[in-house]
């Protein structure tokens, strides 16, 4: 008998108004895993992560996060669940100072053992700016808080909606050595990702979204390059 | 000559701290929570009302009633933006201004109704007539209490929304709503927080009014729009900046006066217009 899995997703869709960018998706996440979505520019990635907060337009099926069904509850209280997103763009509050960006994600989540100072051994560059504006900062550094704000929420599931976009591959590479750290500590992960090569090197499964549908999943060991880029691009 | 200007700085400095008082809470909406509420100066009056009637059935100093009244004006602030004003956000500028507008006309005719349309003004005791001098300038002690309260409020709320967790959520919000959506930290709940302030600073304005100067149940336009002027002048978002605001408009009310009575008002637009034109985002806009 295998355990039940963290997050389990039904036939999940998503609608704005007539548009329809995510249609009947299956995923499921177990505890500690790394899943990573994989699509091109448009193939619903971002709305299916927003729909898991609740903050999509209408949402239909089911998703279930722990045994609970997350159509139940407001955003706020999903992140009190443990639930947390690293939104695409950052999304940062830019009048805000570093900490005060980090401390809104420890006191919105939950009180866990992730704190600021195990944040700051993550990425030391917050430490030392932490009364600095978040809009002073440069893109990879707002990606680091962003990141941070997301794990003082001291989630169970870390959402990550396109981290590396526009950031250079220095950077990339030091927020993606954060990925399996935070996996150690029993958080489990889904990351959204354009760059195939860079989510599939940190996941243990991955679903390809094309058009809104799950073209192909699977585990990367087992998928070869030639099959992904045709689910991928749908040639 | 030197005498005049200075007397006329002295007493237009400390008029604009009753100014500031004023648009101390409308800073706070418009610079913080991004609109323009059109019932700002009715509220006010509304607050005037209430200190003149409960003053008159207590029989207490209109002082002690509007700080008995502090926690009922945080509550009704919460409650107008948590049940009326939330629904407007996020669906562009009209809704707010119409919703807003016409909470001013219910306002204004209720009060009509209720009070007619005379004049009031409320005693405020010894305190309103003592006055001391410092070399040739006299200076009254209520108005140099009231720009003393401006300017104490100012720097309450100044820390209460930089030095606090609370100040930080308003501010986070006030940054990016769809980001704070997203993170869970919803307009819902924080804006009816920062409005119960904002109620907090109108009865402050209406208590110092009522005992300054008459009031009746029409001036609250003519109030919005000099707290308008003093926020614009001082720049969107800064508080210190809407203190700065508020002396400019006492002081060219001042000078104005000594051209001709008529002109007192009208200097004021003028300057206001002037700065709008030399520096159209204010003296301290925070970006």
């Amino acid at each position: 008998m295998t355990a039940a899995p963290l997050l389990s997703v039904e036939k999940l869709s998503v609608f704005y108004d007539a548009f329809q960018p995510v249609h009947d998706v299956d995923l499921t996440v177990a505890e500690g895993q790394i899943v990573s979505i994989i699509g091109a520019n448009g193939a619903g990635k971002s709305s299916f992560l927003k729909a898991l907060v609740r903050q999509a337009g209408r949402v239909t099926g089911s998703a279930r996060f722990g045994g609970e069904d997350l159509s139940a509850f407001a955003t706020r209280a999903i992140v009190a669940k443990g639930i947390a997103l690293v939104p695409e763009g950052r999304k940062l509050f830019p009048s805000l100072t570093v900490f005060e960006n980090l401390r809104i994600g420890w006191e919105l989540g939950r009180k866990g053992e992730i704190r600021y100072d195990q944040v700051y051994e993550w990425f030391p560059v917050l430490e030392e700016r932490r009364d600095q504006r978040a809009r002073e900062l440069s893109g990879g550094q707002q990606q680091m808080v962003a990141l941070g704000r997301a794990l003082l929420a001291n989630p169970r599931l870390l959402l990550c909606d396109e981290i590396s976009l526009g950031l250079a591959p220095r950077i990339v590479n030091e927020i993606y050595e954060i990925i399996p750290q935070v996996r150690e500590r029993g958080v489990s992960v889904i990351v959204v990702e354009q760059d195939i090569n860079r989510s599939l090197s940190v996941s243990d499964h991955f679903y390809c979204f094309l058009e809104g549908e799950v073209s192909l999943s699977g585990r990367p060991a087992d998928a070869n390059r030639e099959t992904i880029m045709q689910h991928y691009f749908g040639a | 000559m030197v005498e005049t200007i200075l007397n006329l700085l002295v007493q237009g400095v400390l008029i604009g701290g009753l100014y500031a008082l004023f648009a101390l809470g409308l800073s706070l909406s418009l610079g913080v929570m991004r609109f323009v509420n059109i019932a700002h100066g009715d509220m006010i009056v509304l607050f005037s009302f209430v200190i003149l009637s409960l003053t008159g059935v207590l029989g207490w100093s209109p002082f002690l009633v509007a700080l008995i009244l502090l926690p009922v004006a945080f509550l009704a602030g919460y409650v107008l933006q948590r049940f009326l004003l939330q629904r407007t956000v996020g669906k562009g500028i009209l809704p707010i201004l119409l919703v807003t507008f016409g909470l001013s006309i219910i306002i204004q005719n209720g009060l009509l109704q209720a009070y007619g349309p005379n004049t009031r003004k409320l005693a405020g005791g010894a305190v309103e007539l003592a006055a001391f001098n410092v070399g040739p300038i006299a200076i009254g002690l209520y108005p140099l209490l009231v720009f003393l309260l401006a300017v104490g409020l100012i720097a309450g709320l100044d820390a209460f929304l930089y030095r606090t967790a609370t100040g930080a959520r308003i501010r986070a919000v006030s940054d990016d709503p769809s980001a704070a959506d997203l993170i869970g930290l919803t307009s819902a709940r924080i804006y009816p927080i920062a409005m119960g302030v904002v109620g907090v600073t109108m009865l402050a304005a209406a208590c110092c009014m009522s005992v300054w100067t008459n009031f009746d149940p029409a001036i609250g336009p003519s109030r919005l729009l000099a707290a308008f002027e003093a926020v614009v002048l001082g720049g969107l978002g800064s508080l210190w900046g809407t203190l700065v605001g508020g002396v400019i408009i006492g002081i060219a009310q001042n000078f104005g006066s000594q051209i001709d009575a008529s002109w007192q008002i009208l200097a004021q637009h003028l300057v206001f217009l002037v700065a709008l034109v030399l520096r159209p985002q204010g003296l301290f806009a925070k970006g």
